[in-house]
């Protein structure tokens, strides 16, 4: 074949074939994973598959045509005609068909991915592979047409024949290693041509081509298995045959377009009260004319006094219709304008919103080729397709559930015999699901396979010196689970179960701190494992109580408040210092918002009763003292300017109806400020006590979001005669340091909301703090983490295997004394 | 004050701010709402030292009481466009009552706001009328000032963009 330059000059229509390249492939591999599991074809479900895969090919065809590309026609073509037998009955996909098929589509993925003038380069140096697919989809056809699987099965004999003599032909050149460029190794040769055997049997070879171990009667098995399994598959997969358009837009113009639909919906509510006040008009006139009525009957006047008195009388009342009738007018656009903008609002919004769906089509082809790879059997089921994701948080969590779904397959799931040893089925399955759940978006990915066994990493977490024995003892499950998420913890050799567990962890764990959310691990030795994200919905829409604080508008989530309640001074009760409520039998500590939002108090006439909004956090409950509640109210969560980073207590901001800023309290942020208020009072009176004996002794921040860490450095620091403050992660910390006056800083790496090297860094670029001396303690004890904690401006980098030697305290003493 | 034309991005009436808990630099206002857009808002008053502005008051939510006297003593309202743009004839300044005016400013992409107590207008200024700055006893005001020029019988400093920016981008967040 010979290609010319010239025939590539047009560059608009190839980028218009790669376009459609690439949606058709999303087609062409959902559908065909989907046929792959219904092998029985006389399903109505699987026709319809077939006929989209039929003109998904066709319209590949069709494209290639216009561009140019005959080689691509004949690809399309071949493929096509694959999905025309089958539908026809006459051929009977399995699963090494689908392989080829597959490659046959991977081949399109490539060319799509190719920059415009370099097509012909790559199809005169891929000739030859494009030839041997296009022949190896032929001899699909080629093959006798088959008996339905499930009857094979029953009849399988043929397996007992010498199976080595059909495995592929290693001299052939492999087509399937044309679809990853950077996979150096080919996974999978061609099925053999014009082989003796029966096209499942075949299916089998390949699927176990890499696992040795497997006996015939297991593939037998297996081949039943996947028989049966394809109504669940089906039932369980509420996937969109046709999908939605979709294009392209430059987030800014997005954000600026939500910006402006808010804006035009303010604008809106300007126009109700201006017919309010011609309402207000239409009446005055209306008195005016009844006035005018008055005079006439009431005064004696000189006939043109009478004439001008009806003419001023027919005036008024044309005006009266006039503007009754403007007014009409004026309503019903402000109506209709109103709706306009209203769902302009909402539709911008949805832009932002895509289904989940949209993140996972990889993932099904992704888990059957790792499965195919590994000689394991995986099926993955997808829950909550449709469930509405922020297409920013979407884009983020691919590379961790990619990350989480090939660890299941590596790690999680057992080869096919071990499970049947166990009494489970012989295919794993993998959930992926997403909910909304109380505000927030809910992930979750869980496995059926061997879970992680918590002794063995108990003892992997000691082995490597993370914790000495005593701490490691008493860590919970769930603090145990946290050290997966340390960098390069899998790669201790001595845990083989959990080995490769972890790598990449740390990387899923970071995504998910840096939007907010939390990355929760759960194991059940024997049962499977499973990751928990929790994440916000940031840009969407939430109810809030819209409240004043200090003159200002705050907004509380709906779903954070417990209870709201107006109280009078007599229900408060002063416990020492502190004033406390009584709500159902529980005693609720009050504290006043601006105190803790450290904001100037507002000004207002004293009222008898006090708005009080109580919060809950894991044990507590605390009643926030407010100057006014404003009302219920829906409002689009729209980020802060990058620049304020996090702000303490918000988690983002809104417009008021009346378009102006308002923001959002972060309740979990906003608790800890007041237990930190509350323990920094009650320190302070202490201090008050015994200013005497503390005067002489060194003030010391502790940072670090373990429990169980805290409270060790905590007690080893004040037996050795330092006062302690604690900050539960690196932005409590920096605000903490920034409050009060340290001595030192021993600073924790891995925390969420500000990590201990930002700490760091912000310490010392602070003109105050910059003197102020820090100690790094991490579970991180690699080479390259030391130097990132020192070049940060750390005094110190420490392992928390030092509290069991007194370097800690060598060190505190050494920077102190 | 002057600042160099290009820089303005748009010029609204006056919207409330909305304060930052935890912030106690009075540097940094809060956020206002500008045409939908949640922009940072600092006080150039507070940054140049000028205390004795009534007009900075916060109004929430929109109460607006522009008192009179807000023209602060040593401040020299004024626009300039050295060297740039056509001249355009200077809105004279009102003794009494002022017409406050939200500024919004943007450098390459980086975006700020601040309140003006009036915003007198474009004006044309040559190269040659710009002097040095000199010693000025307001420290903060003579670290920003580029260069003066005499607007109405009254000096005017031209401030430094990119002093400006970099004092912002450092201290107000």
């Amino acid at each position: 074949m010979i290609y010319s330059r010239s025939e590539f000059k047009n560059v608009s229509m190839f980028e218009i074939f790669r376009m459609e390249v690439e949606k058709q492939i999303i087609v062409l591999n959902d559908n065909l994973l989907a046929v792959e599991n219904q092998i029985a074809t006389e399903n109505p479900e699987a026709l319809q598959r077939l006929e989209s895969l039929m003109r998904a090919a066709h319209s590949i065809k069709g494209a290639a045509r216009i561009v140019g590309l005959d080689d691509g026609v004949r690809v399309a073509h071949a493929l096509e005609d694959c999905f025309v037998a089958s539908k026809k009955g006459q051929l009977n996909l399995a699963s090494h068909h689908i392989d080829v098929l597959l490659s046959g589509i991977d081949w399109f993925s490539q060319l799509g991915n190719i920059t415009d003038d370099t097509h012909a380069q790559w199809l005169s140096e891929h000739v030859t592979q494009t030839n041997q697919l296009i022949e190896a989809l032929g001899q699909i056809l080629v093959e006798p047409a088959i008996q339905p699987v499930i009857q094979a099965t029953t009849t399988a004999q043929p397996i007992s024949s010498p199976e080595p003599a059909s495995t592929p032909n290693p001299s052939k050149q492999p087509v399937r290693n044309n679809d990853e460029a950077s996979d150096a190794k080919p996974k999978e040769n061609l099925p053999p041509r014009n082989s003796k055997h029966t096209s499942n049997e075949n299916g089998h070879q390949n699927a176990h081509q890499n696992d040795r171990a497997d006996s015939p009667s297991d593939r037998i098995h297996s081949r039943a298995e996947s028989g049966e399994r394809s109504p669940s598959i089906s039932s369980g997969d509420d996937s969109e045959l046709t999908p939605e358009r979709v294009v392209r837009v430059n987030a800014d113009n997005l954000n600026q377009l939500m910006a402006l639909a808010g804006e035009s919906l303010v604008e809106v509510n300007w126009l109700q009260p201006f017919a309010d006040t011609m309402q207000h008009l239409r009446k005055r006139q209306q008195s005016l004319t009844a006035l005018l009525d008055q005079l006439q009957q009431a005064a004696t006047l000189s006939p043109s006094g009478k004439k001008t008195l009806e003419e001023a009388k027919s005036v008024a009342l044309d005006c009266h219709a006039l503007l009754s009738d403007r007014i009409g007018d004026l309503d019903q656009f402000s109506r209709r304008f109103s709706q306009l903008s209203d769902n302009l609002y909402r539709e911008v919004i949805a832009s932002h919103m895509r289904p989940f769906s949209d993140g996972t089509q990889r993932f099904q082809r992704m888990v059957r080729d790792l499965a195919r790879e590994q000689g394991k059997k995986a099926k993955l089921q997808v829950v909550g397709q449709n469930t509405r994701i922020d297409r920013d948080i979407l884009d983020r969590l691919e590379a961790p559930l990619t990350h989480m779904l090939r660890n299941a397959i590596a790690h999680g799931i057992e080869f096919p015999e071990r499970r049947q040893q166990i009494g489970k089925p012989e295919i794993g399955t993998i959930r992926l699901e997403a909910t909304h759940r109380a505000g927030m978006l809910s992930i979750t990915v869980s496995d059926d396979g061997c879970g992680i066994d918590l002794e063995a990493l108990r003892q992997s977490v000691i082995e490597k010196q993370l914790a000495s024995p005593a701490i490691a003892e008493r860590l919970s499950d769930a603090e145990l689970m946290e050290f997966l998420f340390l960098p390069g913890f899998s790669t201790a050799q001595s845990v083989t179960e959990i080995a490769g567990r972890g790598v990449g962890l740390d990387i899923a764990k970071s995504m998910v701190q840096d939007v907010g959310g939390l990355l929760r691990a759960f194991s059940a030795p024997e049962e499977g494992m499973t990751f928990h994200f929790q994440l916000p919905l940031t840009l969407s829409v939430i109810r809030v109580l819209v409240v004043e604080i200090s003159g200002e508008p705050y907004a509380f989530g709906l779903t954070r408040i417990e209870q709201v309640k107006l109280i009078t001074p007599e229900d408060i009760f002063i416990s020492e210092t502190h004033p406390y409520i009584v709500v159902d039998d529980e005693t609720i500590s009050l504290v006043e918002a601006h105190r803790v939002l450290e904001l100037p108090v507002a000004e207002r006439e004293p009222t008898s009763t006090l708005p009080v909004i109580i919060v809950k956090d894991h044990a507590h409950s605390y009643g926030i003292v407010v100057d006014q509640l404003v009302g219920e109210k829906e409002i689009v969560v729209r980020p802060l300017d990058e620049r304020f980073g996090k702000i303490q207590d918000v988690s983002a901001a809104a417009l008021t109806d009346e378009g102006y800023p308002l923001l959002i309290i972060d309740v979990a942020d906003f608790v800890r400020s007041i237990e930190q208020m509350a323990s920094g009072e009650s320190l302070d009176i202490l201090s008050d006590r015994s200013s005497n004996d503390t005067k002489e002794q060194k003030h010391v921040l502790v940072v670090d979001d373990s429990l169980t860490v805290r409270e060790m450095e905590r007690q080893l620091l004040q037996n050795h005669g330092y006062q302690v403050d604690v900050a539960v992660n690196g932005m409590e910390g920096w605000n903490t340091v920034r409050t009060g006056s340290y001595d030192l800083v021993i600073s924790d790496i891995d925390m969420p909301r500000m990590n201990g090297i930002e700490l760091v860094e912000q310490i010392k670029a602070h003109p105050q703090l910059r003197q102020l001396p820090v100690i790094i303690v991490s579970y991180k004890d690699r080479q390259s983490d030391k130097v990132a904690g020192l070049n940060a401006g750390a005094d110190y980098y420490l392992t928390k295997s030092s509290f069991q030697d007194n370097s800690l305290l060598d060190a505190v003493a050494d920077l102190i004394g | 004050m002057a600042l160099p034309a290009s820089i303005f991005d748009q010029v609204i009436a006056p919207s409330p701010v909305h304060a930052i808990p935890h912030h106690t630099d009075p540097l940094l206002r809060g956020i206002v709402n500008v045409r939908g857009q949640l922009l940072p808002c600092v006080s150039i008053h507070s940054l140049v030292g000028i205390t004795a502005n009534v007009a900075m008051e916060k109004p929430f939510p929109g109460k607006s009481n522009p008192t009179s006297g807000f023209l602060a003593k040593r401040q020299t309202p004024g626009l300039s466009s050295p060297a740039k743009l056509a001249p355009k004839p200077c809105l004279q300044s009102g003794q009494q009552g002022g017409y406050p005016r939200l500024v919004v400013v943007k450098k390459e992409r980086e975006v700020w706001s601040f309140d003006v107590d009036e915003l007198y207008g474009l004006h044309f200024c040559q190269a040659e009328e710009l002097r040095r700055a000199p010693a000025l006893n307001n420290q903060s005001l003579a670290s920003l000032t580029q260069s003066i020029f005499t607007w109405h019988e009254k000096n005017v400093s031209y401030l430094d963009v990119e002093q400006l920016f970099a004092i912002l981008r450092q201290r107000a967040i």
